[in-house]
């Protein structure tokens, strides 16, 4: 496993960046209580994005620190915001400003812009990388994962790309679709009658259509509900899933989630399993593939927070080929190394009707909550980790 | 809700798929089914077909599923080519006693984009045929069904055609005992009225029948009234008016007609009928599945009810 830069010797400072008070700081906490192992020191993000330089000058070499999730915390998520709007504004790209960051953060549900969220975290998670270079010891600091990680992850379009290259199967994709007239042209030309369409920096499913047509008509599933009011068009995350049948709600949901930058991906038919769309979270640690966990759905969209329900995956996998199978753990493990600077990677993956073929859909830096999962032996998935950083060493 | 499941048994066997290349599966205990998976080594049907027609032990086959016959890069393709398949190969299935045709979940195509043609010449292609059940109502044809032995037949649909309800009305099927409809919705071609339905319920035609299911029916108050003072309702045992719009004034009509008293159950699974209704249809000490219970949409005053499968 390559994921050090530099080695860091056993006695080190043990930092964890998150979001106070969410479960993934208390699962790693409680593994490392489990090992003997005194607490992380908790880098709070709303201290990190409130004061990025000062924040990190606490973390001292020698370090190893975890990078978690920045959580949904309505602050942290504005400053966010307001570290992404110089990068937005020097591309001349859709972005909001402070003024608007601080009316549509508390609003319930709102979509909040996802590449300018993205740019903040590349520019606050780059006082960390920074942090790193400037501490050039031979027992320096570690990032884990590493910020390249996280970033490939939390772009689809790069993601994809980078996954590509590297031999994993993914969907078919449609480059720069910039509104619905491109995307149905798009579809035409690629013969690509049904295909997802999400946003290139989105998580947890928010802005994603699953879009299907034929001559029929067109159908669009989406997690996003559409708001006509005095301002024009707002868009929110829901729960519920919407179906819209009309052309015209189809090219005005396409059209307002555009600007916001998206990547379209050919819509795999997912295999059933008892009677539900169902598709595959794996999660990779150190190179090795330690969890499946599958996802049953009414729906296109099979995310556990909008209804999707956690299943056991023999259901699927005792029903593929040794030779599919196979091929799956291969895949798993191609994308590992397709994120060297990464312990664990969660990865999600569709295995299509037929049963041979499988695509990975998305890779999640932060996938490693799953609440109840563990090895024969009662260790989840932060004692692995743990396990996995100690062999390193 | 739409289609998420493929099918699981046919004639009471196990559904397997059969992959080109690997030997078939068990004729005796399972079913083949045979669809174009996404992203596999075959992409057209007729190569698919071609491989199951040489495999070993082809001709054993009692029960067969049809699933995806398209190319996902095509969409959905008319099914007409592979009628004409499986019709010119009956002499190689001389055993088929079971057919599904179109197990197409929504993640491959809608229930209503499904393009079905004439399958009317499979009747006599296949004269041992005991259930045929097929998904898809747009374009699709039954001709003249004239069949000794079948004894179940399904037709699902989003929304299925008049001329489609009445071609069943005016089947030939002595054998039959389990007779089931979906009818849909308006929006997807399900233009059926009870005129329609007139050669189903008056009863002569299906003397052996027990189990009349006609499911996912947008009009079901109307359709129940019409079921209720049919004659037909004396000579079955079991009703099912599931997966439609069913409310009040149909269960109403339903448990103001002596005949339902015959019955052995009654199934309303996705419906629109108050408790006070439910209670009405206990009462009567038969069998009752009503599961499911729905809540009008209301917009602008007006009250939605829909049907269960419809795009």
């Amino acid at each position: 496993m390559t994921i050090a830069p530099q080695q860091v010797p056993l006695r080190h400072q043990a930092v964890i960046v998150g979001a106070a008070g969410d479960p993934r700081i208390a699962g790693y906490q409680a593994a490392r209580a489990r090992a003997g192992l005194p607490p992380a020191m908790l880098l709070d993000y709303r201290d990190l994005v409130a004061d990025p330089e000062g924040a990190v000058a606490c973390i001292t070499a020698p370090a190893r620190v975890r990078i978690e999730s920045p959580g949904r915390d309505a602050s942290v998520l504005a400053d966010l915001l307001v570290h992404g709007i110089e990068k937005s504004a020097r591309l001349g790209l859709h972005h909001l400003s402070r003024q608007q960051i601080a009316q549509q953060v508390n609003e319930r549900g709102r979509l909040l812009p996802p590449r300018q969220l993205f740019f903040g975290m590349e520019s606050v998670l780059g006082h960390l990388t920074r942090r790193v270079c400037e501490i050039e010891t031979p027992h320096g600091i570690q990032l884990v994962p590493d910020v390249a990680a996280i970033l490939l992850a939390f772009d689809k379009s790069a993601c994809h790309d980078c996954l590509a290259t590297n031999g994993v199967p993914v969907p078919a994709a449609l480059p720069d679709i910039s509104s619905f007239d491109a995307l149905r042209a798009a579809m035409e030309t690629a013969r690509m009658p049904r295909v997802f369409v999400k946003l290139r920096h989105g998580s947890a499913a928010a802005g994603t259509v699953a879009l299907a047509t034929s001559k029929f008509g067109m159908h669009a599933v989406t997690t996003v509900e559409m708001v006509s009011g005095a301002g024009g068009l707002r868009l929110y995350n829901t729960r519920a899933l919407r179906r819209y049948t009309s052309p015209a709600e189809i090219v005005r949901l396409i059209d307002a989630l555009a600007p916001h930058g998206l990547q379209v991906e050919a819509w795999v038919p997912k295999a059933s399993v008892d009677g539900r769309v169902a598709d595959l979270r794996i999660l990779v640690i150190a190179g090795v593939p330690v969890f499946r966990v599958l996802r049953k759905s009414r729906h296109p969209i099979t995310n556990l927070h909008l209804g999707g329900e956690r299943a056991d995956a023999d259901a699927l996998l005792s029903r593929m080929s040794a030779k599919a199978v196979a091929a799956l753990d291969a895949t798993c493990r191609a994308v590992a190394r397709a994120f060297p600077g990464a312990l664990q990677i969660g990865i999600d993956v569709a295995v299509a009707c037929g049963l041979a073929q499988h695509y990975v859909l998305e890779v999640n830096a932060f996938g490693d909550l799953l609440k109840g999962v563990t090895t024969k032996a009662g260790l989840d998935a932060y004692d692995l980790q743990l396990r996995a950083m100690e062999a390193a060493t | 809700m739409t289609i998420t499941a493929n099918l699981k048994t046919l004639l009471g066997y196990d559904v397997v798929d059969f992959d080109a290349g690997e030997p078939l599966p068990e004729p005796a205990r399972e079913a083949v089914r045979l669809a174009i998976g996404y992203g596999g080594p075959i992409s057209e049907f007729p190569d698919l077909w071609e491989e199951f027609m040489n495999a070993d032990g082809v001709e054993l086959t009692e029960a067969l599923v049809i699933g995806n016959w398209s190319d996902p890069e095509d969409g959905a393709l008319p099914s007409e080519p592979v009628v004409e398949l499986i019709v010119s190969s009956a002499d190689r299935l001389p055993g088929l006693r079971a057919l599904f045709f179109g197990d197409i979940t929504s993640e491959e195509c809608e229930i209503s984009w499904i393009e079905q043609s004439d399958v009317s010449a499979l009747w006599g292609a296949f004269p041992k045929l005991e259930e045929f059940g097929i998904r898809g109502g747009n374009n699709l044809q039954l001709g003249r069904i004239k069949h000794a032995t079948l004894k179940t037949l399904k037709v699902e649909a989003g929304g299925l055609p008049g001329t489609v309800v009445r071609e069943i009305g005016a089947a030939e099927l002595p054998a039959l005992e389990h007779l089931e409809i979906w009818l849909g919705t308006s929006d997807y071609g399900g233009d059926s009225e009870p005129a329609d339905l007139a050669g189903i319920l008056d009863g002569t035609r299906f003397p052996k029948l027990v189990t009349l299911a006609l499911r996912n029916c947008e009009w079901a108050d109307g359709l129940a009234a019409w079921v209720a003072s049919a004659p037909i309702l004396a000579r079955i045992k079991r009703l099912d008016l599931s997966l439609g719009t069913l409310g009040d004034i149909g269960v109403d009509a339903l448990v103001a007609s002596p005949a339902i008293r015959g019955l052995e159950h009654i199934n309303i699974e996705h419906h629109y009928v108050s408790e006070a209704g439910i209670a009405k249809l206990t009462a009567l000490g038969i069998d009752v599945n009503a599961k499911d219970r729905k809540e009008p949409d209301v917009d602008r005053g007006e009250e939605h009810r829909y049907v269960a499968v419809s795009e």
